[in-house]
């Protein structure tokens, strides 16, 4: 379980790292490694070159701003769930960070590393899909915002470009909306086997709109806007008709723990779940 | 005063090497943090991965990633050029035919050759390089050539004698002639039943996963061989390697100081450590080869998966009439044993039973010896079946487990020393509070269902010689304890150490053990089958005894009393008659002259016509969810009877650790092999093979005891802890999910998966 | 093909020239000679290779050295003070959180961390703060026991906590 030798840089600037990303073919930019490094020790990832953007100083950062919240990419998951900022205005990102790995992977592991490895399990997907997140990159030629729904483009694959590094992630404020994160834990690798996000907007009783955001069931994550249809409008008793179409036109992936035909059980009982404790918390 | 009067008793006992269990102890029995403790949280315990010796290399092995494959073609050129590459090892050299002997207790099998073109399973040894860094090495590797032809293979037991299977080896798939017993008449027996069950079961592959994984460090210095190795067994290690490496016994030192975990895996010669051996040999350096977390779950060991069909009766009154299990069991690639029906003749008085093991091969790492071998699986399905029978004439499970509980072995018809099993029960469900918990259930709109179980189970061990220990007093009171036990982590050095100071009456910090390494230590059995209270504390305390029979002799010439007049407390010699004047050793002059004392001693014979065995009961609650099949264990309550409890901290924590990892054996633990393509194991590591965490398991957890104050078992009283605590979890816990939902698991491990699957055909059939 | 790495462990600083592939734990292991700190799976699972780095339990088989230059790593051999065991030490041996001992340093490491930041966890506080830590022998009930033990001596004053000795 030894990576294969790769040349390191350890830029001081943002701008000296996107030089290097941009002077290798085969560069790959590390933050907390926690994706990255075991992809390396198994030698599914053997890139030339590391440009380690852990030393750049203003990545790390949790700022409120008019229209909401920016978290800068080397900000770990610890930081995201402790994050007083978050939970006070928009708790999605921290609620989903808790059940991210364990300690002394939240330690270690950023928000940006998590994002820009699209790992198909992981749980800041489904949040910033629910969320309508702006993901910033930036690469020589400036900034490029990309919005969540058109970030994820595979397992494993996004929008991000070679030369690119993923910056921050923007996200409004949810005030006033239930909203949570629901997670069933792979029982080993903690990762999610279904992870939903929700936010739910009230109208009254009813409910005016829905977002959810679902990891772990597909080859990437995706908004059920089924889910999001049959709840418009209505009142909190559609929850569970609503929560069986969460897996609708999804081609669901099985594994030796869950089948997709388990997994597609799982999803309707989960974000059933998820909706009824988004509702709950709205109210409280 | 009291404690005069009892050192007089002890006095009286003439014969060091046949003592009388203590009456009264005042060091053993007591909840002593451990003697090596400081090592272990300090971090300056030196295991054998933590060795760093001058010059030394590191080692790695190539393996092969199929699991049936000839290989072909070898070519390690490019490897051998590789930075730091100082040698390799494989099929092309002599050394590649070694033939690895198998352990005493696996009596015969088809030869392991070191290096076999022939590869039976996934990992199977191919060649290994020594290089300067780990690193290197491990690059090195990766420029080894190997042209395979891969071979259809065998994944699954029940497959192994049908016709057009694959062939592992020219004897065929059977591993021995099934073994069979048989007592009573089973159809008088059945026919006497009111009622009659039948059922198959299925466990599954279990790995051990010790957080340390095999390592061995060799160095030569000549023609004499040192290894460190972590291992329960260094003389089995040694005998072994002197017998592969053809050098005289006498030349091989086998080291195992710190062991980090075991539970059966490290036990036997493993062949990284005779590869460690002969690179270290080539090229006269130092080589350490530590093997990864996929390598020890591919080929360190396993608990076998086994088939099997049970058919059981009962009268109303609950006594069993007739037992028939047989069982299927898949060993791995080579010999060693999957057998559990055998298990079931020896756990109830059942006058009628047949019982047959049955054991092939198949393309996997092999098994090796897995805390309660045989009856933890043994256990899963009698332990069901038992309360099936309870079910099905409305009885309580406790109840019927007392009416079947026997009088002496259901085998042999040979009394036990001691057998509490009865007290276990009782002592034990009334703690629980079973009677009530069996009423009290969830409302059926409520999802999370609850339910209690319990499962009942035996361990026969066994002590005896040849082990010998030697104890050394010094004049300053301080004492060497010299033995070849190894400590796995179950306190072994702790509980001995507390034997010395029991008999000697000096504090336990002045007591040194020195302890498992051939080369300073006598010989002495190895620590496995929970024998290691069994043999060592009787030898240990017959050397102290031995030691103090001497001190007396020499004290009673000096202070001109008999010896039986005087009596060792707090490192002094102290006269019985005057307890007020005690004298320092350092005050006996023939003492400081003799500049120690050396005691000897053996453990005294196992008693004639009786069997020892540990027994207990446990008891499980459980909550599943039939919305996702969830299932979490609340609570776990055991009752053990272990004969004396030596130390309530250390054996308190076998019975914790044995459950929890009885805990993986029902819910989460699985070797997954790919059946529709590669038969490679899908989950060789942590991220996919589920081991309980702190998390997982409940924050109630209680180990009650029965102390049956055991004088015949062996001069200690005890009768070990180690194997028996994981036998009874795994069907308890199924038992409450039986409970919580009416829903009988036959299979090992009752993942969420196969419970939604199971809770939703009852619904469809319903 | 080397970076010279300047990192301080346990309060020294060690300067070496390494391969920016090695692992954080791998450095500590061979270069410093400080073996305290196990490897169990190499796959930041385990948790066998915790240590503290800028004060934060991480597991070192997932980190490069490289990362770690310039930065204070504390293993389990830096939390005493000469034959002064720490009081997280002294918890796991008084009450026998512990058997084999292997996974030992890295539940202490992690235990570290969470009363840093949480001076009386409750038992399910201390349970999810040692999931990412496997022990295979003992059950874990001692380990909690060991870590609210540390907590109680943690929370009185040092000179008091001597007093009792």
């Amino acid at each position: 379980m030894i990576p294969a030798n790769f040349d390191y840089e350890s830029p001081r600037t943002l701008s000296e790292a996107l030089d290097l990303l941009a002077s290798r073919e085969d560069a790959k930019v590390l933050a907390g490694g926690h994706s990255l490094l075991p992809a390396m020790k198994l030698r599914l990832a053997q890139p030339a070159m590391l440009v380690d953007i852990g030393r750049i100083g203003g990545l790390s950062y949790i700022k409120e701003f008019a229209d909401g919240i920016a978290i800068g990419t080397t900000t770990t998951h610890a930081e995201v769930a402790a994050s007083e900022a978050l939970l006070r205005n928009s708790p999605l990102l921290a609620l989903a960070a808790a059940q991210i790995g364990d300690i002394q992977v939240r330690n270690r592991g950023t928000i940006g590393g998590s994002l820009a490895q699209a790992h198909p399990a992981a749980d800041y997907p489904a949040a910033v899909l629910a969320l309508d997140a702006e993901i910033v990159a930036h690469s020589r030629s400036g900034e490029r915002v990309i919005p969540a729904a058109q970030f994820f483009t595979g397992m494993f694959s996004t929008a991000l470009r070679n030369d690119e590094i993923l910056t921050e992630v923007r996200i409004s404020r949810t005030t006033g909306e239930g909203v949570t994160y629901k997670k069933f834990h792979h029982p080993a690798s903690g990762y999610a086997v279904v992870g939903v996000a929700v936010r739910l907007k009230f109208s009254g009783s009813n409910i005016d709109s829905a977002a959810v955001g679902i990891t772990g069931v597909a080859d990437l994550a995706y908004r059920a806007s089924a889910v999001e249809i049959a709840l418009r409008g209505k009142p909190v008793s559609a929850i569970a008709d609503a929560a069986a179409r969460a897996a609708n036109g999804v081609d669901i992936i099985g594994d030796y723990f869950a089948s997709a035909e388990y997994r597609q059980h799982l999803v309707t009982v989960m974000t059933r779940r998820a909706l009824e404790e988004a509702a709950a918390s709205r109210r409280k | 005063m009291k404690q005069t009067e009892i050192s007089s008793e002890r006095n009286s006992s003439t014969d060091a090497q046949n003592l009388e269990p203590w009456t009264n102890p005042t060091v053993v029995g007591k909840p002593l943090p451990r003697v090596d403790g400081y090592e272990r949280v300090s971090g300056s315990a030196i295991y054998p991965a933590d060795l760093i010796l001058p010059d030394m290399l590191h080692a790695a092995i190539l393996r092969c990633p199929h699991p049936h494959a000839i290989v072909k073609n070898l070519n390690t050129e490019a490897a051998r050029k590789s930075p730091g590459v100082r040698a390799i090892v494989s099929s092309a050299d002599p050394e590649g035919k070694l033939v690895i002997p198998y352990p005493w207790w696996v009596p015969e099998g088809p030869p392991v050759l070191l290096f076999d073109q022939h590869c039976r399973y996934q990992g199977e040894e191919v060649a290994a390089l020594a290089a300067d860094t780990p690193y290197q090495a491990y690059d090195a590797l990766r420029l080894m050539k190997v042209e395979y032809e891969e071979l259809s293979h065998l994944l699954h037991a029940q497959d192994a004698l049908k016709p057009g299977q694959p062939l592992l080896h020219n004897t065929g798939n059977l591993v021995r002639r099934p073994d069979t017993y048989q007592r009573g008449d089973l159809a008088k027996g059945f026919g006497e039943a009111d009622v009659l069950v039948e059922e198959t079961y299925e466990t599954s592959c279990e790995i051990h996963a010790t957080v340390e994984t095999h390592v061995a460090v060799a160095r030569w210095e000549g023609e004499q061989l040192t290894v460190w190795v972590p291992t329960q067994a260094i003389y089995e290690e040694q005998k072994s390697l002197a017998a592969t490496l053809r050098l005289p016994v006498s030349s091989v030192r086998v080291i195992s100081q710190y062991v980090g975990g075991s539970f059966g895996c490290k036990a036997e010669l493993s062949k990284h450590t005779l590869i460690a051996a002969l690179l270290a040999r080539k090229t006269r350096r130092p080589v350490k080869l530590a093997l990864s977390r996929e390598e020890s779950f591919l080929c360190a060991g396993n608990r076998p998966p086994n088939v099997m069909c049970l058919k059981a009766g009962a009268k109303k009154d609950g006594s069993l009439t007739a037992l028939e299990f047989t069982n299927l069991g898949a060993v791995g690639a080579y010999a060693d044993w999957a057998d559990a029906a055998g298990w079931a003749a020896g756990s109830y008085a059942c006058p009628n039973i047949r019982t047959q093991d049955t054991e092939v091969y198949i393309n996997a790492g092999k098994a090796r010896a897995f805390r309660g071998p045989g009856a933890a699986q043994s256990a899963w399905a009698l332990e069901q079946m038992i309360d099936m029978l309870a079910d099905k004439i409305g009885m309580d499970p406790v109840e019927f487990r007392l009416k079947n509980v026997p009088a002496t072995h259901p085998r042999t018809g040979e009394p036990y020393t001691s057998i509490e099993l009865r007290e276990c029960l009782l002592k034990g469900a009334e703690a629980f509070g079973w009677t009530k918990a069996r009423v009290a259930r969830a409302s059926s709109s409520d999802p999370v269902k609850r339910g209690v179980g319990v499962a009942s189970c035996r361990w026969i061990t066994e002590g005896g010689p040849p082990t010998t220990v030697i104890v050394t007093l010094f004049p300053d009171g301080s004492a060497t304890l010299n033995m070849a036990a190894a400590d796995q982590g179950t306190g072994t050095k702790t509980i001995m150490a507390m034997v010395v100071a029991e008999e000697l009456g000096i504090p336990l910090q002045k007591i040194h053990v020195e302890h498992a390494d051939t080369g300073t230590t006598q010989y002495g059995k190895s620590g496995g089958g929970s024998h290691s209270v069994m043999v060592y504390a009787p030898a240990v305390r017959a050397a102290a005894a031995d030691v103090k029979r001497q001190l007396l002799e020499i004290a009673a010439g000096e202070l001109k009393r008999p010896a039986i007049e005087l009596s060792l407390k707090d490192g002094k010699i102290v006269p019985v008659r005057e307890p007020g004047q005690p004298k320092n050793l350092s005050e006996l002059k023939d003492l400081t002259r003799r500049e120690q004392i050396a005691g000897i001693g053996h453990p005294p014979p196992e008693p004639k016509g009786r069997l020892i065995a540990s027994f207990g009961a446990q008891f499980a609650e459980v909550e599943v969810n039939v919305h996702t099949g969830e299932i979490r264990v609340i609570r776990l309550l055991a009752c053990h009877d272990s004969g004396r409890v030596m130390n309530p901290l250390t054996h308190e924590s076998q019975i914790f650790g044995g459950m929890v990892m009885g805990i993986g054996f029902a819910l989460t633990e699985q070797r997954v092999l790919d059946d529709h393509q590669t038969g490679r194991m899908v989950n060789a590591n942590w991220h996919d093979y589920k081991i309980p965490t702190a998390k997982d398991v409940p924050f109630d957890q209680l180990c009650l005891t029965i102390d049956p104050k055991d004088a015949e078992c062996n001069s200690a009283g005890a009768k070990g802890v180690g194997e028996i605590g994981t036998v009874p979890t795994a069907p308890a816990i199924a038992n409450a999910v039986y409970h919580a939902t009416g829903i009988r698991v036959t299979q090992a491990p009752i993942s969420p998966m196969q419970m939604l699957a199971l809770l939703a055909a009852r619904r469809e059939a319903r | 093909m080397t970076r010279n790495v300047a990192i301080t462990v346990n309060g020294t600083e060690r300067r070496a020239s390494v391969e920016p592939r090695l692992l954080l734990v791998h450095f500590l292991r061979e270069n410093a000679g400080l073996t305290g700190t196990h490897i169990g799976c190499e796959t930041s699972l385990c948790g066998a290779c915790t240590v503290l780095m800028d004060g934060r339990a991480v597991k070192s088989c997932t980190v490069l050295a490289v990362q770690a230059d310039g930065r204070q790593v504390t293993t389990v051999e830096g939390l005493a003070s000469g034959d002064q065991l720490h009081p997280i030490q002294e918890g796991f041996w008084e009450e026998h959180g512990l058997q084999c001992g292997f996974c030992t340093p890295g539940m202490i490491m992690c235990s570290h961390d969470l009363l840093g930041h949480n001076s009386n966890p409750s038992d399910g506080e201390i349970r999810e703060a040692l999931n990412g830590n496997i022990c295979r022998c003992t059950g874990y009930q001692n380990i909690v026991a060991a870590v609210k033990n540390a907590a109680r001596k943690m929370s009185k004053p040092i000179a008091a906590r001597a007093g009792a000795r």
